[in-house]
């Protein structure tokens, strides 16, 4: 019955109008694909019958951690948008505060209940507590 | 995070309007101001929209005050309900998160030649057609594809690029607010990617509250201007409500990137980044500013491509009876415009941003459509799932909140409270009862939306009256309400 912050991967949180969720992990990169992970679970898309893995290429470079993580989200919402496709690892060949190359994997999918329109910097937080890492983000829903 | 706002720092105007002084906050510019009565301003205390709109008293360039319309509840930058103005000449800013991911997120009006009695046998009928030609296309795009040279035409010349192939007439143009083209849009300054996105979504609803809703006029409250917008009692209408889709995000998205990494070179100091901004006399803000009027472009040209979908099932279901469906008025609630206001007796050019806001010119108001030169501006307010919506005319009186009123009800619980306390499928049997038909896939998406989850927005918009910022014309109740497949 107990459930705690090390073995969660996300949660949702209150917010009058958007999605806001906080996610965990052991690592930066586990922070990371953790949050990608909750992003496209919570707007339940509906996997296209007998579809295969998907992995597409991301390479990206930011001014700093929060810009990275948003603009990390912001690329894989883009490539969901275009190819209609949702995704729920990460893996990274490098990831610092600034920069990052690795490939998302996910599935083709027929539609998604809901939407998000964007990844918002609104009380955006990326920080490491101890041995835990903890990013929280806004999506405008 | 940020200083405690409790009741005691604002203060009383009158019944409907509270201010919070200057010196609250040391990076105050101006004074912010509320627009609500006791229980709305109870309700805005709930979250975090009070510190988001003193957030926006810091803009550089901030005229007057920061404003919370009595719809506000909490955003990401802006609270939504929000209208903050930036002086153009004198280092005013441009703010996308003043705008919103959803650019030009709109409503629009069409009336018909019905009364309810006419249109009752059909409207089952016509609620199944409806949701059946609307796509909402959320993951998978829309019926039409836009190839580069025509998304181009679209987004610099809006409603004019519709009108050579038959999908718009003169008279929706001249029924749109700025004609349904907004000028100064620039397609060079929407990234490839924005293009992309949009390329498939022309005529797609979208999620969320986004609806496309048959109506009746259940009440008039000004029956003069009533009739010359073409309302009366009884009357079927219909209400479409939707924005710019994945194009108008990305290129918030977009410009947020660029316009962050500039801040510290133009010794912008925030409280929040979502807020970054850029004063309008450079590249980045002339840039911004192009993008956000074409993705406004694309918005009206998603409402109008949606609006041929509707007339075309109207067309089917009444046949030679028909009458067709005409426009009333379209109008965006999240956007920045450049208008020029009279400040302290002086005619100035701001940079009018209405977040979850919506413009309400008064009569005789050079913008105006000559239609509407006498009654003032229609204003449409839609309501929540189920519930009424609302036209009013915007007032002379309304100067003081730079031409602006509310945009809805304005939520007041989250989407998972909600459906912690609703399940979509009692809801449907609910709205039933009342006689309203609900056509959605998600019920789990309609729960978000239930009416508990919001204000009311019959308070909502007395207290707009009553401020004297628009008066009321008409209400309209829902008969079926469409979410697209």
């Amino acid at each position: 019955m107990h459930s705690n912050a090390a073995n969660k991967k996300y949660e949702i949180l209150e917010h009058t109008a958007d999605l806001k969720i906080r996610a965990f992990g052991k690592s930066q990169a586990e922070v990371f694909s953790n949050i990608l992970k909750g992003m496209f679970e919570t707007i339940k898309p509906q996997e296209v019958s007998d579809g295969q893995e998907i992995v597409r290429d991301i390479k990206i470079k930011s001014q700093d951690i929060e810009s990275l993580l948003v603009d990390f989200l912001s690329e894989a919402l883009y490539l969901s948008d275009v190819n209609n496709e949702a995704y729920f690892t990460a893996k990274f060949k490098k990831l610092t505060n600034k920069e990052l190359e690795g490939e998302i994997q996910g599935i083709k999918i027929e539609k998604f209940e809901k939407e998000i329109k964007a990844v918002t910097w609104h009380n955006l937080e990326i920080k490491k507590e101890k041995d835990l890492w903890q990013a929280t983000v806004l999506f405008d829903i | 995070m940020f200083k405690e706002i409790t009741k005691k720092d604002l203060k009383k105007i009158n019944d409907y309007l509270w201010e919070i002084p200057k010196s609250f906050r040391p990076d105050m510019r101006v004074p912010a101001r509320i627009y609500a009565d006791e229980k709305l301003l109870s309700q805005i205390f709930g979250d975090e929209s009070l510190h988001q709109l003193v957030n926006t008293t810091t803009l550089p360039g901030i005229v007057k005050y920061s404003l919370a319309m009595p719809d506000a509840h909490e955003g990401y930058g802006f609270c939504i309900g929000g209208v903050a103005a930036t002086d153009y000449e004198k280092g005013g800013v441009i703010s996308p998160g003043g705008v919103g991911f959803d650019i030009s997120c709109s409503v629009r009006l069409l009336t018909s030649g019905f009364n309810f009695e006419e249109v009752k046998p059909h409207l089952e009928k016509l609620a199944d057609e409806l949701n059946r030609a609307i796509p909402s296309g959320v993951g998978r795009g829309g019926k039409i594809k836009l190839d580069r040279d025509a998304m181009n035409k679209v987004l610099a010349g809006g409603l004019k690029a519709l009108v050579p192939k038959g999908y718009a007439t003169e008279e929706d143009m001249a029924h749109c607010e700025a004609n349904g083209s907004l000028e100064g849009a620039d397609p060079t300054k929407v990234s490839n990617r924005a293009k992309k996105r949009g390329s498939d979504q022309l005529g797609t609803l979208g999620s969320g509250n986004h609806f496309c809703e048959l109506q009746k006029v259940d009440k008039i409250f000004d029956q003069e201007v009533a009739t010359k917008f073409g309302l009366e009692l009884n009357q079927v209408v219909i209400m479409i409500h939707t924005g710019s889709r994945g194009l108008g995000h990305q290129v918030c998205t977009d410009w947020l990137r660029i316009m962050n990494a500039k801040i510290p070179g133009w010794g912008i100091k925030l409280p929040d980044r979502e807020l970054a901004c850029a004063p309008i006399n450079t590249p980045e803000g002339k840039g911004y500013f192009g993008a956000m009027y074409a993705a406004a472009n694309f918005a009206v040209c998603n409402h109008q491509m949606i609006t041929c979908l509707v007339r075309k099932v109207w067309d089917k279901i009444f046949g030679k009876k028909s009458q067709g469906l005409k426009l009333l008025y379209s109008i965006a609630h999240n956007i920045a415009k450049i208008e020029e206001h009279e400040i302290d007796g002086k005619k100035i050019k701001l940079v009018v941003h209405r977040k979850g806001a919506t413009r309400a010119f008064p009569p005789g108001h050079p913008e105006l459509l000559d239609d509407y030169k006498e009654t003032g501006q229609p204003v449409l307010i839609p309501g929540s799932m189920g519930t009424a919506s609302h036209v009013l005319a915007g007032t002379k009186k309304g100067k003081e909140s730079f031409f602006s009123v509310c945009h809805g009800a304005g939520r007041t619980m989250s989407r998972r409270q909600a459906k912690r306390q609703v399940w979509g499928s009692d809801l449907i049997k609910q709205l039933a009862e009342k006689g309203i038909i609900i056509k959605c896939s998600s019920p789990a998406g309609i729960a978000e939306e239930a009416p508990i989850a919001y204000k009311d927005v019959d308070r909502v918009v007395e207290v707009v009256a009553k401020a004297g910022l628009a008066k009321k014309v008409a209400r309209v109740i829902p008969l079926a309400v469409i979410k697209g497949e």
